[in-house]
């Protein structure tokens, strides 16, 4: 067990189950390549992807299927080569959300998802080339829609103690497999 | 950086593996080929930079706004 420090969440209790290695980073930042998930107990639907090296940096990310029911990922040998896929593995695909002051304005990048094998746990940013798919996609409708539905199903949704702790990678279910390949 | 002319089918090699090659001119635009070891990342430059700049402006996403959200969902989930 290993410590993640975090200037958001503080210091999270990590093992090897839970990181997730990016050959080559997200993009930009090719340095960081050690992250965690981070979920929280107030909000279930975003999940963070925390730098191992770096407290600072922590992506908000959600699942693409609340922002987009028809997306088509389509992976190049070069992303495959980075998740080190064999057939078989499962991979999840995350979109990284930006949430400015405002949270109306807040976008999700359907442009540049990540992408992570959870067999191996390895992950890559991959770029598709759909010219329609946009790095800023305004997301805040879709956004307070699934809120409402969740709300309907859980009354306790952000009630209680706030809590922070990392996603077993190796455990999660995936179903959006048939987007792999 | 380097400049080097070429005739449309002419390559330029760069280390053992990537060849560019120039496949066709049609007034101001250029149609470039590459070849590439399979696990090179090829991007064009303006869509690596959106998304370069996108990953910064994600991890703006301040934890004042993430309290902003969670009193928002509650607000949402009271009616």
């Amino acid at each position: 067990m290993k410590q993640v420090t975090t200037k958001r969440f503080g210091n999270i209790d990590a093992n090897e189950d839970h990181y997730i290695r990016f050959k080559d980073g997200m993009i930009g930042m090719s340095v960081l390549k050690q992250y965690i998930l981070v979920e929280s107990s107030s909000y279930p639907l975003i999940l963070w992807l925390q730098s191992c090296q770096d407290s600072g940096i922590a992506f908000p990310v959600m699942e693409p299927a609340f922002f987009k029911r028809d997306y088509k990922i389509h992976m190049t040998d070069a992303d495959r080569a980075c998740l080190k896929f064999e057939e078989g593995d499962r991979i999840k695909f995350f979109v990284v959300m930006t949430i400015p002051e405002n949270i109306e304005d807040m976008t999700v990048n359907l442009k540049a998802p990540v992408a992570i094998n959870l067999d191996k746990g390895t992950a890559t940013q991959v770029v598709l080339q759909d010219k329609d798919l946009l790095v800023r996609t305004p997301a805040y409708v879709d956004f307070v829609k699934v809120i409402a539905q969740i709300s309907d199903e859980s009354n306790d949704f952000g009630q209680g103690e706030e809590s922070w702790s990392p996603v077993s990678i190796s455990g999660r279910e995936t179903e959006l497999l048939e987007a792999a390949v | 950086m380097l400049v080097l002319t070429r005739k449309i089918s002419e390559t330029i090699t760069i280390d053992d593996h990537i060849k560019i090659t120039i496949v066709q001119i049609k007034g101001k635009q250029v149609r470039v080929g590459i070849d590439a070891p399979k696990e090179t990342k090829i991007y064009r430059e303006e869509v690596y930079t959106a998304i370069q700049e996108e990953n910064r402006a994600a991890l703006q996403s301040m934890s004042s706004d993430m309290a902003k959200l969670k009193t928002h969902n509650i607000k949402k989930t009271g009616t």
